[in-house]
């Protein structure tokens, strides 16, 4: 199976994320591969043999949000904007849900219980 | 014209099962239709950890070389697979309050016991508690699952005649869910309480349980002489083996194994698991618990039967029904579950079914 | 040499015959004269002696009770498993490629198997992995017949160990419009009689090129990598194909990295990153042939 993870308007499928502040545990052994003749990557997780592609910024969003520590949707909306120097509108906070989702549902993240 | 051998090689298979040092001895052709026969009854995972044993093949032609990696490599997949739907199992199930239960092949590999090394599992099959059985397929349906197509006539088989839901279908993934609230169907004559399976049940990480080893045994017990498969005789004898070789040896086992057979009135499963077991595999069961289960020993004529049935389907028949035996077999099982009027028109329907024009 | 493959097909229908097919030994039994026909138009280059032994047990079987005789059938079994519903027995022959087809992608996790064609020249390998509609076969089967050396026209076959693909030259199936437009180009090429497949496809295989065959040990790094679609009417149109999606094309064509776990997945990572990558569309033969000559002339 594969996806593309992080473009804008993806599916339609109702987010699994809610409001509340969460955390989040990285999926363990992915291989991370990316080329110099563009900014996207391949990520492979041996555990589902599957495997994605991700764009940067959905690739930092999965750096961020790894860390096992409790993060609000506003805080990880705040870092994106600020690495991809945008605004942290409503359009980005659709995107960082949605992206989360897609990564959950993907099982690149999982939600560590509260 | 003669006609072309074309069939697993099942004999030689039975051969290795009995006495798996005779891997050593196997010629080269013989240990690639070995490989053969095992993955077709789903025991290709059970055949390499006993070629890891006994060191075999040794030494051997490099296309044998390329067979055995390719047999690893399939296996490997086939329990990562299993891993991999326990895994989104928990996920869908994350915060859902009441315990599920993974039964037989996925409770073998999540338990990492020897019948899961490498085993093909087509469904996974879960127990819940039967009040909360509308909210686990809820969870189940929220993260990606779905039922087939069923025409009316199946939901109804499955829904009031067995003890299943219609098998849930993951929408990208195609693996398949069957949830239970019972371990044998409602129109059964024996009703095990399934709230002593779960009060019972062990935790293996997260909220993954299987049930405790000797429900695990009498369950796949139950299920080879209660359900209506043949196909799997032979692998579910050899699970039942691995099983009581890895949990005779604890303290406590075989007293509490006779006591759940009776207290879940499945002492003439437990009865027939120990008679196969020892006559096919030399499983090893104390004799004082080979006496305890005389008690349920059937009349002769149908032990008879029974003898003949099991001898025959693990003897060499492929696994279909299409044998007398196996037709035989079938229609046994499913009498054990469904009132005879009720058999009557399942199987006439089961057959216009199963041989389309 | 005909003569000599002629005498050892009569082991067919007993012990059966053991055929070289690239890194794959192939028993082959069948009881049917169609199978014996086929291997002796196609395979007549390939290594063939008697055997038992090999990768794959490949049988093509008559049908049961009165389908062996009436309306014949015959049947693959495919190391004993029966994967496909019974063929009408004049597509017994044929239906060796297929039963292959099925055991390489199915049945040999020693190498990383991508459907895709294969074509080689100069000690570099052209790799067009096949997506529908790409019109693979046909510019495989171009290709092939001019400096190309074939490899394959269903699988690329990767050994992670090394990196390098390996050939499995076998005969090139073609389909409708594509049988005329290769007779017309390579009227020297033996061709099978033509045949309609189970969907009602009008069909042929060419025999391999016989260098190929007796080259088929000799294995090559990959160089290029590109995605063809035939698209009728349209002019021929060639990108750069970012590394990234490549490498999401190759895993989706691969049967088998799954598999190879980690170790398939990297070796197809890697592949990519030695190729120059591109997707192309075309219509006309003649333009994408030029334009492909130009491209792996560097």
């Amino acid at each position: 199976m594969r996806g593309i993870v992080g473009a804008f308007g993806l599916r339609g499928e109702k987010p699994l994320v809610t409001a509340q502040p969460s955390r989040w545990m990285a999926a363990r052994d992915l291989i991370w591969t990316c080329y110099d003749d563009s900014d996207e990557w391949v990520v492979y997780d041996p555990f589902s043999a599957d495997v994605h592609l991700l764009t940067a910024s959905a690739r930092l969003l999965w750096t961020v949000v790894s860390d096992e520590q409790p993060h609000a949707i506003e805080d990880l909306v705040a870092t994106l904007a600020a690495a991809l120097e945008r605004s942290p509108d409503d359009e980005l906070t659709r995107f960082t849900r949605e992206t989360l989702s897609s990564m959950d549902r993907a099982g690149l993240v999982r939600p560590l219980p509260s | 014209m003669p006609r072309l051998d074309v069939a697993p090689d099942l004999q030689l298979l039975v051969r290795v099962l009995r006495d798996p040092l005779k891997l050593q001895a196997l010629s080269p052709q013989q240990f690639g239709r070995v490989i053969d026969a095992a993955d077709q009854l789903r025991l290709l995972g059970w055949l390499l950890a006993q070629a890891d044993a006994h060191h075999a093949p040794h030494g051997c032609p490099g296309w044998l070389n390329d067979r055995v990696l390719t047999a690893r490599a399939r296996v490997g997949e086939y329990e990562r697979a299993v891993r991999w739907e326990i895994d989104r199992l928990n996920r869908a199930f994350l915060g859902i309050g009441f315990p599920w239960i993974l039964l037989k092949g996925a409770a073998y590999i999540a338990a990492t016991l020897p019948p899961g090394r490498g085993r093909r599992v087509a469904d996974v099959d879960v127990l819940v508690p039967r009040e909360h059985l509308a909210e686990a397929e809820a969870a189940l349906r929220k993260h990606g699952w779905e039922f087939g197509e069923l025409d009316p006539y199946d939901t109804r088989y499955y829904r009031e005649w067995m003890h299943e839901l219609p098998p849930l279908i993951h929408g990208e993934r195609r693996s398949v869910i069957d949830l239970h609230h019972a371990i044998l169907p409602r129109t059964s004559r024996l009703h095990p309480s399934s709230a002593h399976l779960i009060e019972q049940s062990r935790v293996i990480e997260d909220s993954v349980r299987v049930l405790c080893p000797v429900h695990m045994v009498l369950h796949a017990a139950a299920h080879l002489f209660h359900d209506g498969e043949i196909a799997g005789a032979i692998r579910d004898v050899v699970d039942l083996d691995g099983l009581l070789r890895c949990f005779g040896r604890e303290p406590g086992f075989w007293s509490d194994f006779i006591r759940e057979a009776r207290t879940l009135d499945l002492t003439r499963p437990a009865y027939y698991a120990v008679r196969y077991a020892r006559r096919l595999l030399d499983t090893p069961i104390p004799p004082d618990v080979v006496s305890a289960l005389a008690a349920a020993e059937p009349p002769p004529a149908v032990r008879w039967f029974m003898d003949v049935l099991v001898r025959t389907a693990v003897a060499g028949k492929s696994g279909r029904t299409s044998s007398a035996a196996g037709l035989a077999l079938y229609v046994r099982s499913h009498w054990l579950r469904m009132p005879p009027l009720l058999l009557a028109r399942h199987l006439l329907r089961k057959s216009v079914r199963r041989y389309p024009q | 040499m005909k003569h000599r493959a002629l005498s050892v097909l009569s082991e067919l229908d007993a012990r059966g015959v053991q055929v070289a097919i690239g890194p794959f030994l192939v028993r082959v039994r069948s009881e049917l004269t169609g199978v014996r026909d086929y291997l002796e138009r196609f395979y007549v280059d390939f290594p063939i002696r008697t055997g038992d032994e090999g990768h794959f047990d490949v049988a093509v079987v008559g049908g049961r009770g009165v389908r062996r005789w009436v309306r014949p059938q015959a049947s693959l079994v495919l190391n004993g498993v029966r994967p496909f519903l019974p063929l009408p027995a004049h597509l017994a022959g044929p239906s060796l490629e297929w039963g292959l087809n099925w055991c390489i992608g199915n049945n040999a996790h020693r190498y990383v198997a991508v459907h895709a064609a294969v074509v080689e020249r100069g000690g570099r390998v052209l790799i067009l992995p096949a997506p529908p509609s790409s019109g693979k076969s046909t510019l495989c089967a171009a290709l092939i017949s001019g400096e190309w050396r074939l490899f394959s026209d269903e699988f690329a076959l990767i050994d992670p160990e090394t990196g390098q693909l390996l050939p499995i030259p076998r005969p090139v199936a073609l389909k409708e419009r594509s049988i005329e437009i290769i007779r017309r180009r390579s009227p020297h090429v033996v061709f099978g009689p033509e045949a309609q497949d189970t969907e009602g496809s009008r069909f042929v295989h060419m025999r391999p090129p016989a260098d190929s065959v007796r080259r088929a040990s000799e294995e090559a790094r990959p160089a290029w990598l590109i995605v063809p679609r035939f698209a009728a009417g349209r002019p021929t149109t060639f990108e750069p194909l970012p590394r990234a999606r490549a490498l999401m094309q190759l895993t989706d064509q691969s049967f088998n990295y799954n598999y190879l776990g980690r170790k398939g997945f990297m070796c197809l990572a890697e592949l990519v990153r030695q190729c120059e990558c591109y997707r192309l569309e075309y219509s006309d033969l003649d333009d994408v042939l030029a334009l492909l000559d130009r491209v792996t002339a560097r």
